[in-house]
């Protein structure tokens, strides 16, 4: 039997804790509850100090981290999503002023404008930090569907599963997500100068 | 909807679900089409897909890389 030696682990647990605050950011996207999102980083720390020895190296730490917040985070999903029912169709059925985007016939009622090279935001600290204000104003289960959707990038079949969401209503949510963080997006950072 | 003819919002919404499933063929092609004469709907597909990338780019935004350099 081989075991990391004491030093070792040391060295990891600091190391762990560098990362603990970009965890829960990761985990509050999805979770939107502070005790929730706490619960899961703790649980990730824990398991990752057990399990450092486990930790290969052929992946950042970072990278390995976040592997086994996912999976502590879906089951708070889990765990949370047989009392929410009545919260998924508080979210569907807002009204949000999405049907404004569109006149009676169904065309755009403004035409969306364009976002020039929108590359250029991707290397600039203070356009994520835009992002995550706009993420931050989406309703909770809109938020927690679309951040599994392209931040864990679960597939649709697995977030329904995850969820208790039908297809065709978790297809409705990512909408709604994108459509708003565009909208935000687009008065925020793309349309502020304009 | 009448897959000959989409209105804009119907192309918005098959923009996004572009993202999330494959698309049947003749869901495609009244896409294609109506992007193709539809500047407005363009833009909004092409944001839903920058939007794709700003979030796969999120984990490791610069605001986290800073947060890391510090711990």
């Amino acid at each position: 039997m081989t075991k990391p030696s004491a030093s070792a682990t040391q060295v990891k647990a600091h190391e762990l804790e560098g990362h603990r605050s970009s965890l829960f950011k990761y985990a509050m996207l999805q979770l939107r509850d502070e005790a929730q999102a706490e619960d899961a980083v703790q649980e990730t720390m824990l398991a990752a100090m057990q399990g450092a020895g486990s930790f290969s190296g052929n992946s950042s730490i970072r990278t390995w981290l976040t592997g086994i917040l996912k999976h502590k985070i879906l089951d708070q999903i889990r765990k949370s999503s047989r009392e929410r029912t009545s919260d998924v169709a508080y979210d569907e059925n807002s009204s949000d002023g999405f049907d404004a985007l569109f006149d009676e016939r169904g065309a755009h009622a403004e035409k969306p404008a364009e976002w020039g090279n929108p590359e250029a935001a991707l290397s600039q600290k203070k356009f994520f930090e835009v992002l995550e204000r706009c993420m931050e104003g989406l309703p909770k289960n809109t938020a927690r569907v679309f951040a599994m959707r392209e931040v864990m990038g679960l597939d649709t079949d697995e977030i329904c599963k995850e969820t208790g969401i039908s297809a065709t209503n978790c297809g409705v949510l990512l909408y709604r997500a994108r459509t708003a963080l565009r909208l935000c997006l687009d008065e925020r950072w793309f349309g502020a100068n304009r | 909807m009448s897959l000959l003819m989409l209105t804009c919002k119907e192309a918005s919404r098959l923009s996004s679900e572009a993202l999330d499933r494959k698309l049947g063929v003749r869901e495609w092609l009244a896409l294609r089409m109506h992007l193709a004469l539809c500047k407005g709907c363009t833009r909004v597909s092409t944001q839903f897909q920058f939007l794709r990338r700003a979030m796969s780019q999120w984990l490791d935004s610069p605001v986290d890389k800073d947060v890391a350099d510090r711990g």
